[in-house]
């Protein structure tokens, strides 16, 4: 028989010895033949989905708004790569250092493992976090890909494949110089043995690949328990809120941990004395379980890490199956409802609207600045890029806040020292929402649509930017000092807290027209070119202003609060000077003026020298 | 009366639209054809104020709009092709916006928004973001938008796309009530059989220079073509629709 023959039912070529087959009398044998054809081709076809797919999500992980704007995310992501290599690398060495010049490791670098492996999960767990919208399929994965011929199955394994290869790149890529620091002094390096530095290579992939699958798998579960049970929409609203949170958190106690103030030396000290001690308390900080692996695999015999590593191992099991569980349920759960309009109008969204009948009535009442303001509050409302932007920049103060309390009680000053610090939070937090929203409103929300302000641009162009500016005052700095006075009252009373959170106020009022003096644009509507700031460049001015700005007013505020009667003449002196700018940019400056939809590239080249 | 002269717009020396000139008088529906790429965005964005020729003037009442841009824009209502409108508002929440833009009174506003929104058939979804609106659904707030403020000019670019066939009759009939009360439209649109039966006179563009300009009777009557399909098919189409038909199927299989 020719070896061409082909199956009469699926088509594909039959091999000689599997023509025999036809020997058999039955249908049973062809049914077989032909199930395994099917499924070794839909198995190809899913492998072949599988892999497409896998690609697709990866890439999709570098258009994080967080981060970047639109296409420059791979090219930071290097960048952030390379930093936190060299970062993770020079604590290492810090670390580590002491075993190379003379102190013996005779398993007592276990807690500096530990110290530098908490290091390492907090920063895969703020990397974690910044892709937090990543991690789930979207509704843009469920319109565009369920009308195909996949499997969801396949579409939840690649997505769940794709993170896991960001996060594999970037725990090896954390780890690119800390693989050599540790190898090198721990390793006994004298004796030449290139096994032995294999194996320590190897222990350190393992147990710090595991480790940051593990933070990866936790946080996972986090997000999909929550969307679970608060469901898509609200979590939505909240996520943002939990994403800042989560990210002050890890910078902070990623500050903490790389200042190793006096807090965090008696923390790990204590984990010799617990284990001395057989403490149970040492087998539930899962930094310990992955020490415990690395120390397992480099050969250590003692039996506290075997256990360490068995519960490391179960606890990355358990968490990986939670996590498959989860990802199927949420997608089942919330992707496959259509949409639903939220048409009802709820007795909350009618005291809303009696509210801002008042407050229009009071404070809006020109017609532009209603729209104007209205606008910036609902695109803050609802835009998650403009949201996550904001938050940002007032975790970065929250972490400086934090920092410093912490910094002040570690030194153990006194409470006057304390008091200065908390004179100058408002200031602090104020700036960086003002710098905050102010670089947010530069991104634009769907910037063709701005064709509506365009056609119905009014004569009296300062309404815009009046309205702006009340955006901010009113929807930004009122409820932060509102609530930075129920805060304080708790501190200084209600007197004081009340003259505090009043300067502070109307100096955050003053920033805010200083910064938005010449604003020429309607918030949102402005095309956006990154990189204009120059941060690279101008950094250290940024920073100097901040200092020279949070001390200056600090200073001011401290001597009027020791003399309360001059609050009166400082509050009409600057009144003053915003009188004046105000007539000066009513009458000067706001003349002639042209609102900004277009942002144009600074060109590199002024002039070229022709006769050259 | 809105008149156009000698108006040109290039791009990077390409002109998009070149030394078209028309008028349209009060009361009259002018239907403004051309196939994709002939210039008819082009102009439309030109009389509603989002570009500038660059060369040529537009006349609105004998004075030219570039002296008083602001009290012309006032005048138009405009409802373009694409729907990008911002998704994130509700349309209650837009046509707020859009009316406080223009400056028209709080409470007159919301009476006229509660009425546009009632007789859209949007009263459900009044509240609900954009985003989640069909498509013909946005074309609505879109129209509500450009008639607010009861303008004297309107530009219609496909103002039926998307439209169910009901919303679509009630679209005609309002734009012909509108050419009663004296407005004037100017009305773009690709359903040729709508604008033969709506406008008493068409332009036809092509390749950005006007090859046609008449009322469709005379223009019936001087090619001695039966309907405004032939018409079109004989000044501007070029291609044999039939066999690009016939070749899509072939590329298919």
């Amino acid at each position: 028989m020719s070896d061409k023959i082909v199956h009469p039912k699926c088509g594909s070529p039959l091999h000689k010895r599997n023509v025999d087959l036809y020997s058999w009398h039955g249908e049973t044998r062809i049914k077989i033949e032909r199930y395994f054809c099917k499924v070794a081709a839909s198995t190809r076809g899913n492998i072949i989905q599988f892999i497409i797919l896998s690609r697709h999500f990866f890439n999709r992980i570098f258009q994080n708004d967080f981060i970047a704007y639109e296409e420059e995310m791979k090219a930071k992501t290097i960048s952030l790569l390379v930093l936190s290599a060299s970062f993770f690398g020079y604590i290492s060495h810090r670390f580590l250092f002491l075993y190379s010049i003379g102190i013996k490791d005779v398993s007592i670098s276990w807690v500096d493992k530990c110290y530098l492996m908490s290091l390492f999960m907090l920063v895969i767990g703020f990397i974690a976090v910044l892709e937090w919208e990543n991690l789930f399929p979207d509704s843009r994965d469920y319109f565009n890909l369920i009308c195909l011929p996949i499997n969801i199955k396949t579409i939840l394994a690649s997505k769940f494949v794709s993170l896991c290869m960001f996060i594999g790149i970037f725990a090896f890529g954390i780890n690119a110089t800390a693989i050599t620091v540790f190898m090198w002094y721990l390793s006994e390096w004298q004796s030449t043995s290139i096994f032995l530095g294999i194996k320590f290579i190897l222990a350190h992939l393992i147990s710090f690949g595991l480790a940051a699958y593990f933070v990866f798998f936790i946080l996972f579960l986090l997000i999909g328990i929550l969307k679970a049970i608060l469901g898509s929409r609200l979590f939505g609203r909240i996520s943002v809120y939990i994403k800042s949170a989560l990210l002050t958190g890890c910078a902070f106690l990623i500050g903490l941990l790389f200042m190793k103030s006096a807090y965090t030396s008696y923390f790990f000290k204590l984990f010799y004395v617990a284990k001395e001690l057989y403490d149970p308390f040492v087998y539930i900080y899962p930094p310990l379980w992955f020490t415990g692996v690395y120390e397992f695999l480099i050969g250590n015999e003692d039996y506290y890490f075997a256990s360490l590593s068995s519960i490391a191992v179960l606890a990355i099991v358990l968490s990986f199956f939670l996590c498959i569980f989860v990802l199927e349920f949420n997608f089942r759960l919330h992707l496959l409802k259509t949409e639903e309009s939220s048409s009802r109008i709820t007795v909350l969204n009618k005291v809303k609207r009696v509210f801002f009948n008042i407050f229009n009535a009071i404070f809006l009442r020109k017609p532009i600045q209603r729209a104007i303001f209205h606008f910036i509050r609902l695109t803050l409302k609802s835009s998650n890029l403009h949201r996550i932007r904001l938050a940002s920049f007032i975790s970065l103060s929250v972490g400086i806040i934090l920092i410093l309390l912490v910094h002040q009680s570690d030194a153990q000053v006194r409470s006057s020292e304390f008091n200065r610090v908390l004179l100058i939070i408002p200031h602090i937090l104020s700036f960086f929402l003002i710098i905050g929203i102010k670089a947010v409103m530069k991104i634009p929300v769907f910037l063709e649509a701005n064709w509506i302000f365009r056609i119905t641009e009014a004569k009296d162009k300062q309404h815009y930017f009046i309205g702006t500016r009340k955006a901010i005052f009113f929807l930004l700095l009122v409820p932060l000092h509102l609530l930075l006075f129920v805060i304080y009252s708790f501190f200084w009373g209600i007197s004081i807290s009340l003259y505090h959170c009043f300067f502070s106020l109307a100096i955050s009022f003053l920033l805010m027209e200083g910064l938005f003096y010449q604003y020429r644009k309607i918030a949102f509507t402005c095309s956006y070119l990154p990189g204009q700031e120059k941060l690279q460049f101008f950094w250290l001015f940024y920073l100097a202003g901040f200092f020279m700005y949070v001390i200056s007013v600090s200073w001011i505020e401290s001597i009027l609060l020791a003399n309360q009667e001059g609050f009166i003449p400082f509050y009409g002196f600057m009144f003053l000077i915003y009188l004046f700018a105000r007539i000066y940019q009513k009458f000067i400056l706001n003349r002639y003026i042209n609102i900004k939809y277009e942002e144009f590239p600074i060109p590199v080249m002024q002039s070229l020298n022709q006769e050259a | 009366m809105l008149e156009l002269r000698g108006i040109t717009k290039r791009y990077n020396f390409f002109p998009a639209v070149n030394k078209v000139s028309f008028a349209v008088k009060p009361g009259e529906i002018l239907g403004y054809l051309g196939p994709n790429r002939a210039g008819k965005t082009t102009t439309i964005k030109m009389l509603a104020g989002l570009l500038k020729p660059s060369s040529g003037e537009i006349l609105y009442k004998g004075k030219n709009i570039k002296k008083n841009h602001q009290e012309y824009k006032k005048r138009v209502g405009y409802v373009p092709e694409e729907p990008e409108i911002y998704p994130h508002l509700s349309a209650y929440d837009y046509l707020l916006m859009v009316g406080r833009l223009r400056l028209l009174r709080e409470k007159e506003l919301k009476r006229k928004i509660e009425q546009f929104i009632k007789l859209f058939g949007l009263s459900l979804d009044m509240h609900s973001p954009i985003s989640a609106y069909s498509k013909g659904m946005v074309q609505k707030v879109l129209i509500s938008s450009a008639l607010l403020h009861s303008p004297d000019i309107l530009l219609l670019d496909e103002p039926l796309s998307g439209l169910d066939v009901e919303t679509s009759l009630v679209i005609n009939d309002l734009v012909k009530k509108l050419r009663d009360e004296g407005k004037i439209i100017f009305y773009c649109s690709h359903i040729l059989e709508v604008v033969e039966k709506l406008c008493s006179r068409v332009i036809i563009i092509y390749k950005g220079q006007i090859v046609a300009d008449d009322s469709v009777e005379n223009l019936r009557d001087l090619m001695k073509l039966p309907s405004l399909v032939d018409i079109f098919n004989q000044l501007v189409v070029h291609e044999d629709t039939a066999g690009i038909a016939e070749e899509i199927v072939k590329a298919m299989k």
